[in-house]
């Protein structure tokens, strides 16, 4: 087993799911009838979409869930017919089980776009009668009417701070340590009831060897990466030769994208204390870097007309 | 005759490949000389230009066997496919059939197998994948059949796959993996020793550390080696500004004099004339206003005037893929000429213009980018995570590695991270 405490920690049945308690009664009333529809998990990172799917697998397959499973994810994959190839692939072996039906679960479906999504349906229709499909997405909105109409929609909620702290308690007594309130506090705090991200930390405050809610804001800040921060000051303050070295390096050396290193950027720029008219003069630049990344052709000579853009704003604004 | 093919091996001893992998594979040939043997195929896997095709055909070279030779993108109907399976199933040719022959006495070779998915299309049916009916061939197979794969990890993760995977014998070209470990260290004796002996046969006198440099700039690609150095003997060492721009110069004089232009002309028609009879791209020519235009500029109002017309003019290059409309790049060209008409405050000095740092790195960024995106994957698989998200918690894996050395340990095993995906992992740790 893999030691990130998330995938050492997923739940392994229905019952253990914090939170979510409707979704995970109608969830085993599917698997109480050995019947399901095609579904969809609506909600934030983190809330247990992709754990109810696994936990749903392990119930309704046992121990070969594995083969009865396809997990896919919209973002990972390179274009609606690789996943229409694997779903064809996949759905094209019978059923190892004597449910007769096999589970798609396509992770990020709202990031597919409608045309996609509606390749993707007649796929659906297509092998109806031996898959079933669990979309997951952040908004079901971003899911289109017919793939709706088909579908039993779930909502998935943040989870609340007592929810949280009791699955993070139980971590931390099965990986033999102990965690203070403020700790738990500073935690449920950041994550903002994101399971994911609450779990994340606390691995990395557990690695670190000081189990405080102080090191636990430290680690927050530190996931703001320091190479943007210093793109950042190095052109803001006209440094420009300097600033473009750490662009350079972070596309040649560390294989950013032109998109990274905007969004990134920009990600950073929001949380920084910059003065209002500074800020804003660098989120237009940053949009119009984005928009002439996406429409032109050399990524570099953007980002570098990018940072000359953000040298002036810190000359002129200052 | 280019080096690459000059210099092609023959033997086995020509190869630049470690000798555990020469093993393997003579082993595996063995056993198919006896009979047949359980795996019946062999997957060699590793980036570009690191001998994995070179090595099949020597290897059949010595052997007097044939090769017949698949591309992937060959296997998009059924009809080749049906030729692969009865050419896997003979003994002997197509001239020969009926002939008393026993034995295996081909290889049949499947290169860039990790395509196979992608290349199939309709035309195969629809009802059997090239995957799996590439499995099925491998099963019944009475000779001997070498896929060979430069995405090995992608390749693992479509489905039918694994039928491959399980039947074959996994053979990974390591070159970029494990610095240190003794396989690594014979490839790059190997190598050095191959690169001397070739600058010895043209009567080249190159500087060792200069070697070095080209071997780390091609990241070991043996190819694009000896390409670079071919490049040196053509255009002479003296005169270059500097010897990284090997294998770029054959254009640079002439850019070189239009950026020149460009930068100190007062006269924009004399720019536009020194564009009339160019040898370079518009492309190339605005990647060298970028790299030089800071220099040129000091005002910072004026870089960003001028940087302004040179993002617009690349708006424009963009568009001509994108609309197909040929005639953006005349304006995209006529505008990066007249960046300099935006400098208000000229830089009266003699300025060096330098050689764009995009292009001299383009093989590192994209291998660094293939190799980031790989990265991300499989942590991506392992975490149940997407990519998208997985990039998002990058810092936490950085963490954990750079101070967990038991995680450190694990994912290095689980995910077969090579040396340089931990480097990658721990170096935003710190």
């Amino acid at each position: 087993m893999l030691d990130i405490w998330i995938e050492k920690y997923r739940p392994k049945n229905l019952s253990e799911i914090h939170g979510q308690k409707e979704n995970i009664q109608k969830l085993k009333s599917f698997v109480n009838a050995k019947e399901l529809p095609h579904l969809i998990f609506a909600g934030p990172a983190g809330t247990g979409k992709t754990s109810a799917a696994l936990a749903l697998s392990i119930e309704l397959f046992g121990e070969n869930y594995k083969e009865n499973l396809l997990e896919l994810n919209a973002s990972n994959e390179r274009g609606i017919d690789v996943i229409r190839e694997n779903v064809k692939d996949f759905a094209r072996i019978k059923p190892s089980n004597e449910l007769g039906f096999k589970i798609i679960f396509l992770d990020e479906a709202d990031q597919l776009t409608s045309e996609a999504q509606a390749a993707l349906r007649r796929t659906m229709e297509l092998y109806s009668s031996t898959t079933r499909f669990i979309f997951s997405c952040n908004y079901s909105s971003q899911i289109i009417p017919p793939i709706q109409s088909r579908t039993v929609v779930m909502r998935f909620r943040p989870l609340i701070p007592d929810q949280m702290k009791s699955r993070l308690n139980d971590i931390a007594r099965k990986e033999d340590f102990t965690i203070d309130e403020d700790s738990l506090t500073a935690i449920t705090e950041i994550s903002e009831g994101d399971m994911r991200k609450a779990l994340n930390i606390l691995q990395a405050i557990y690695s670190s060897g000081e189990v405080s809610a102080r090191r636990i804001y430290e680690i927050a800040g530190y996931a703001q990466p320091s190479d943007f921060k210093k793109l950042l000051s190095t052109s803001i303050s006209g440094l420009f030769d300097e600033a473009r070295a750490v662009l350079d390096r972070m596309l040649i050396e560390d294989g950013l994208s032109g998109m990274d290193i905007v969004k990134g950027l920009h990600s950073y720029v929001r949380k920084e204390p910059i003065a209002p008219r500074q800020k804003i003069e660098i989120i237009m630049a940053l949009a119009e870097a984005e928009f002439r990344i996406v429409e032109g052709s050399s990524d570099n000579i953007q980002l570098d007309a990018l940072l000359a853009k953000i040298a002036y704003i810190g000359n002129e604004y200052s | 005759m280019v080096w690459v093919e000059k210099y092609r091996p023959k033997k086995i001893a020509d190869l630049i490949v470690s000798d555990s992998i020469l093993d393997q594979i003579s082993k595996w040939i063995d056993l198919w000389k006896e009979g047949t043997p359980v795996k019946k195929a062999m997957i060699l896997y590793g980036p570009p230009g690191v001998g994995k095709t070179t090595t099949v055909h020597v290897i059949a070279n010595e052997l007097g066997w044939p090769v017949v030779e698949m591309n992937a993108s060959d296997l998009r109907n059924r009809d080749s496919m049906k030729r692969i399976a009865l050419m896997a199933s003979i003994y002997g040719d197509l001239t020969t059939i009926g002939e008393n022959r026993s034995g295996p006495n081909k290889i049949v070779l499947i290169d860039e197998a990790d395509n196979i998915f992608e290349g199939r299309s309709r035309q195969s049916g629809g009802d059997t994948g090239g995957i799996s009916e590439l499995a099925k061939i491998i099963k019944s197979t009475r000779n001997p059949i070498v896929l060979t794969m430069n995405e090995y990890y992608e390749f693992r993760r479509k489905s039918s796959a694994s039928e491959i995977i399980n039947e074959a014998l996994n053979i990974e070209f390591l070159q970029y993996k494990r610095r240190n470990d003794t396989d690594y260290k014979q490839f790059r004796m190997k190598l050095l020793a191959r690169i001397n002996q070739i600058l010895r046969e043209e009567g080249i006198k190159i500087g060792q550390s200069q070697i070095m440099d080209i071997v780390e700039r091609n990241e070991n690609d043996i190819r694009g080696i000896l390409n670079d150095i071919e490049s040196i003997r053509d255009y002479g060492q003296g005169g270059a500004s500097s010897q990284a721009d090997v294998g770029y110069r054959d254009s640079a004089q002439n850019i070189y004099k239009a950026i020149s232009t460009t930068f100190k002309s007062q006269d924009y028609n004399k720019v536009l004339r020194t564009l009339y009879d160019k040898d370079f791209t518009t492309e190339d020519y605005m990647m060298w206003i970028d790299q030089n235009l800071p220099d040129e500029a000091q005002e910072p109002k004026d870089l960003m005037d001028a940087y302004e017309v040179l993002s617009r003019a690349d708006r424009l290059v963009g568009r001509v893929f994108k609309k197909q409309h040929y005639a953006f790049k005349m304006y995209a060209e006529e505008m990066s000429a007249g960046v300099s008409v935006m400098i208000k405050e000229k830089n009266e000095h003699y300025v060096k213009y330098k050689f764009p740092e995009i292009i001299k790195s383009m093989s590192r960024m994209r291998e660094a980018r293939r190799s980031r995106e790989q990265l991300l994957m499989k942590l991506s698989v392992a975490a149940h995570t997407s990519k998208r998200k997985t990039r998002d918690y990058f810092w936490f894996y950085s963490y954990l590695a750079t101070r967990d050395k038991k995680f450190l340990e694990g994912i290095e095993k689980m995910l077969q991270l090579s040396d340089k995906e931990v480097a990658r992992l721990k170096k935003s740790g710190k």
